[in-house]
């Protein structure tokens, strides 16, 4: 056990911080004066928000990365991001239309911050299917860059949405500071951070999942190599 | 392509009935939607030409910049499209009795700008298609989503251009200028790696 | 609009009841990890006898060559 303890140590970290900002978030933080306890589906919403943001931006980062230097390790980074992305952008519209259903009566509305996020989300589906058909593993990589940071370009217009246009998604973060209670803040920040210590971990398994799939295949060819097939 | 679209307006206006204030709400959707898919039929065709006879290892070998390929795709979609919208236009407000309202050079705006969007990410998927399995499925599957900003926008400005709403109309056409852009400058930093392989 | 007793209450259950599931979790990430951190020994390992054997089939085929080694 001991040893177990030793090999991932960091990890460890991550219990105690998401079991605290669970607290923080559900018993500690002030009840809002207006929207009352729905006002905590917020801070699940604006942890996932940012995962969402870091994710992408780590696979478009790996993407330019590997279009420059060919280097399939850049690739395995974009696709663990971009997956793991995805399924938080999930967590993101799930998390929106209830606190939506909550504040303003309906699930879903066609405004500008709701529709971009879901034009990532599919453009960013596209992508991992696009991963799943091609044959050729170093035209997968290439391609799949190449869309990467075509669907990047949504992720700019997706953030400054609220801001551009008359969106009736609310703006937390404006010049002026964060627009919320001191209180809330500080659940607020706990939360982000707990879910990007939750995004560490699993970037860490899928790239190490993705690193063997690939190692297992050069194995495979050696093998076919040496028979002669 | 013609009868496509042709066909497309009767369509519409058959299974809508015939109630003509309904028509006209719905008319800059429906004119947009059958530019999308005959869109999307031509941009397929951009480059399942070349495959035959190894036409595309050919081009590819041919002296001068990979991107006079793109360009010249571009260029060709882009025109065929635009043929396409100006032709279709009167006979979608003839069949749907829609008055025809607004300076045209505004409507050949909206239709260049439209097009463009359409066809810029259109011909950079289809690159993309044209080596992958399944590719035809892939370019549907990913040209849709990267065409709804396209699509919101030339619907309202052909909406507001109705309407005769001038303030909105010039919002939407920024946008899509904007989008344009964004979209011409990214495959011309691109093109080089998609062709590469 | 302030909050019931019972509402706090609810809150505190919705606590637990989110960290409950969060330690499942947990120990599945740690499972995960674990495994994960095996598998990349394993392949390691095996890449390493690789670079060392020597297979003799590669360098001199016992049969004629137009004959597939899936048949051999």
């Amino acid at each position: 056990m001991k040893k177990l303890v030793k090999a991932d140590g960091w990890y460890w970290l991550l219990l105690p911080l998401m079991v605290g900002a669970l607290y923080l978030d559900f018993v500690w933080s002030p009840d809002d004066r207006i929207l009352g306890a729905s006002q905590r589906i917020f801070y699940f919403h604006m942890g996932a928000a940012a995962v969402v943001l870091l994710a992408f931006s780590i696979t478009a980062v790996a993407s330019v990365t590997y279009l420059l230097t060919r280097n399939l390790a850049w690739d395995v980074w974009a696709a663990a991001s971009a997956e793991i992305g995805t399924v938080f952008t999930t967590m993101v519209l799930v998390s929106g239309t209830l606190w939506g259903r909550a504040a303003w009566g309906i699930w879903w509305t066609w405004d500008p911050r709701l529709t971009s996020t879901l034009i990532l989300w599919v453009l960013f589906a596209g992508y991992l299917l696009l991963r799943d058909s091609s044959d050729n593993v170093y035209r997968r990589a290439t391609y799949a860059a190449v869309l990467a940071l075509v669907a990047f370009a949504d992720v700019p217009i997706d953030y400054m949405a609220i801001r551009w246009w008359h969106s009736i998604h609310p703006v937390v973060i404006t010049d002026h500071g964060v627009n919320m209670a001191p209180h809330m803040v500080d659940a607020m920040l706990v939360s982000i951070v707990a879910f990007i210590g939750l995004f560490v971990t699993w970037m860490v398994i899928r790239v190490r999942l993705l690193r063997t799939e690939m190692a297992i295949d050069q194995v495979k060819n050696l093998w076919r190599g040496r028979a002669g097939v | 392509m013609m009868i496509f679209v042709v066909m497309m307006a009767f369509l519409f206006a058959l299974s809508l009935g015939s109630h003509v204030a309904d028509l006209h709400a719905a008319l800059p959707g429906i004119l947009w939607m059958a530019f999308l898919f005959a869109g999307m039929i031509g941009m397929g065709k951009t480059f399942a030409n070349e495959v035959r006879e190894e036409a595309l290892t050919g081009l590819i070998l041919a002296p001068g910049d990979k991107i006079a390929i793109y360009l010249a795709k571009l260029t060709g979609a882009f025109v065929f499209m635009v043929l396409i919208e100006i032709v279709s236009t009167p006979l979608f407000l003839e069949v749907f009795q829609v008055p025809w309202r607004g300076p045209w050079t505004l409507w050949l705006l909206i239709l260049a700008l439209g097009a463009a969007g359409f066809v810029e990410v259109g011909t950079l998927l289809s690159t993309m298609s044209v080596h992958t399995s399944s590719g035809d499925l892939i370019l549907t599957m990913l040209l849709l989503p990267l065409e709804i900003p396209v699509m919101i926008m030339t619907v309202q400005a052909t909406r507001d251009l109705l309407t005769l709403t001038r303030a909105g109309f010039w919002l939407w056409i920024h946008g899509l200028i904007a989008y344009d852009a964004i979209f011409w400058v990214l495959p011309l930093m691109l093109y080089d790696y998609v062709w590469e392989v | 609009m302030m909050m019931t007793a019972q509402e706090k209450m609810y809150l505190l259950f919705l606590f637990l009841a989110y960290s409950a599931l969060f330690v499942v979790m947990f120990g599945f990430m740690f499972k995960m990890l674990q495994k994960t951190r095996q598998l990349a020994r394993d392949i390691a390992l095996l890449a390493d006898e690789e670079g060392k054997q020597d297979l003799p089939v590669a360098d001199a085929p016992s049969v004629a060559p137009h004959v597939r080694s899936r048949e051999l």
